[in-house]
């Protein structure tokens, strides 16, 4: 009774207000907005950060010994404490600026997979990974003779445990996962999955960026070695994100990229790199994006987690309703709500995904069609294209009344 | 133009594609693909020295797609590589009766840019 009274104020209070695109982009019919898995919208108080930081801030960090800067370097440093709060790790040297998870998975495959991982050595990663958490460990394999071990999903689009036993070899030496699968929206249990691997000495890098906008992130709890997500998708503006790596793992591993700001000291004949988490920051940073992710992680620490989830799932208890109702329509990942996040991934018999996202697109629905560089993934779901639907805070239970009248619309239009 | 892009023009091409099917006596065989949204398509040309004179396709792709595959399979029917190449984009769109957004923009020419690779 308590759960029901609690998800039904937070559906009551508004926060799209907070969202000055949604009041921007007027057209004949509200603009329904069901993409945020691909990019979130920021709130106004982000807007303002960005803006006051431009305004009265920016310059330099690191560099100027004048307040200016110095008061830059604390703006883009106190950021640096909020993202380390929001991941619960133990210290900022902890956490690295990076401009999205795409860089910060390259970061750890180039500095910890070429200098740490050896011939013959396993990774292991599942099919349902982006291509981002994908690539960089089949470049490894080819360039070092590692071992890729790829791990199914099940029918439901989750990890199960027996599939993780069947697939570690006593030669897996890192394992790649998501969280939050950004075409199945399942949640895999990081927490269990940081256990086993952390028992058989098995790194364990998390791909944060479907998890970071929906659910409360604890690195220690997962016990993960690395863990990455992009601020954009927290409403946070674009390049900008962030990679959590242990102390004491970050502190063996060579620098990424070198130039300016990384080093403690350079000669003709060798230099000397600074300390964490500036020895992986090299050259001048996102400094404004910064500022605005610390501003975005305030915002949905203002909401809280167990509200922005109590929304999605009411949102999603709809959608896959919605979705179970029309006949020729199917969608992937888990079919219990408590194991997922508001993204949804579906097809519909004989109508193209393109088709469907123009059809709501005249109606001013914005939905996600592709692959959501998830091809590996498709070619198991044996479709190449599947439409996506993904909420966030702004997102009303309307939006997926509307989603049903394009969908029925689309199949109106197309098959009779 | 009619604002809608799928009006009874283009669905009637959907519905009934113009060489559809791929035919068993060709000089080529070039296969396509739209990076965006991961659809193929097959086409089989035949020439008749520099001209094409018989073409068939098979895709598996979008009403846009299929509809303008279709149109302009009829279309280079007589035409020579060269005058091939000269056709715009906007050729496409005109034989379509729509207009279309840079994304569908890429659907509608995924025959076109499939039977340049290889002309
Ligand atoms: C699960 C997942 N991993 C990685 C990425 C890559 O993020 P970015 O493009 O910000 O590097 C995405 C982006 O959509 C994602 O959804």
């Amino acid at each position: 009774m308590l759960l029901e009274r609690n998800i039904k104020s937070s559906m009551e209070i508004n926060y799209k207000k907070d969202f000055p695109i949604f009041e921007k982009r007027g057209g004949e019919k509200p603009f329904v907005y069901l993409d945020s898995a691909a990019m979130a919208h920021s709130p106004r108080a982000v807007i303002e950060a960005v803006v006051a930081h431009a305004e009265k801030f920016r310059s330099n960090v690191h560099r100027g010994v004048y307040a200016l800067s110095e008061e830059a370097t604390e703006a883009y440093e106190g950021a640096r404490e909020i993202v380390r709060k929001f991941l619960n790790a133990r210290s900022t040297g902890e956490i690295v600026f990076t401009r999205n998870t795409t860089e910060a998975l390259n970061l750890v495959a180039s500095s910890f997979g070429r200098n740490f991982l050896q011939v013959g050595n396993h990774i292991l990663v599942s099919r349902a990974e982006h291509h981002s958490n994908f690539l960089p460990w089949q470049q490894l394999r080819d360039e070092k003779g590692i071992i890729l071990d790829i791990l199914d999903v099940d029918e439901n689009g989750e990890i199960t445990f027996g599939a993780i036993e069947r697939a570690v070899t006593p030669q897996t030496k890192l394992a790649a996962f998501s969280f939050v699968s950004n075409v199945l929206g399942a949640i895999n249990p990081v927490k269990e999955m940081g256990k086993f691997f952390r028992e058989r000495g098995i790194i364990f890098v998390v791909d944060a960026a479907q998890a970071a906008p929906h659910i409360p992130i604890d690195v220690q709890n997962i016990g993960c070695d690395f863990l990455a997500f992009s601020g954009y998708k927290l409403g946070a503006p674009t390049g900008i994100g962030s990679l959590y790596g242990k102390e004491e793992i970050l502190e063996k591993m060579p620098p990424f990229l070198r130039g300016g700001s990384m080093i403690r000291e350079v000669t003709v004949e060798k230099a000397e790199w600074n300390d964490l988490p500036w020895k992986f920051e090299a050259g001048t940073q996102n400094i404004e994006g910064a500022v605005g992710l610390g501003a975005a992680i305030k915002y949905i620490e203002g909401i809280g987690f167990e509200t922005i989830r109590n929304s999605e799932e009411i949102l999603l208890k709809k959608t896959l309703a919605v979705l179970e109702n029309i006949k020729g329509v199917r969608f992937f990942g888990p079919k219990n709500v408590l194991c997922r996040v508001g993204v949804v991934s579906f097809v519909i018999d004989g109508i193209h995904p393109h088709d469907l996202a123009s059809i709501l697109d005249q109606d001013g629905v914005c939905i996600r069609v592709g692959h959501h560089c998830a091809m590996p993934l498709h070619q198991w779901l044996g479709v190449p294209a599947t439409c996506r639907a993904s909420f966030w805070v702004y997102n009303e239970p309307e939006d997926v009344a509307r989603l049903r009248e394009g969908i029925e619309k689309a199949i109106h239009t197309l098959k009779y | 133009m009619p604002n809608s892009i799928y009006h009874d023009f283009i669905l009637s091409h959907h519905r009934n594609p113009q060489n559809y099917g791929l035919a068993l006596n060709f000089d080529i065989e070039i296969k396509g693909s739209n990076m965006i949204c991961g659809d193929s398509m097959y086409v089989r040309l035949k020439f008749d020295g520099d001209s094409v004179m018989g073409v068939s396709f098979e895709s598996d792709s979008c009403v846009v797609s299929r509809a303008a595959a279709s149109l302009t399979s009829e279309y280079i029917k007589g035409k020579t590589r060269d005058e091939i190449w000269a056709i715009p984009p906007e050729k496409v769109a005109e034989l379509l009766q729509i207009l279309l957004t840079p994304s569908r923009m890429k659907c509608a020419t995924l025959f076109l840019d499939t039977i340049r690779k290889a002309i």
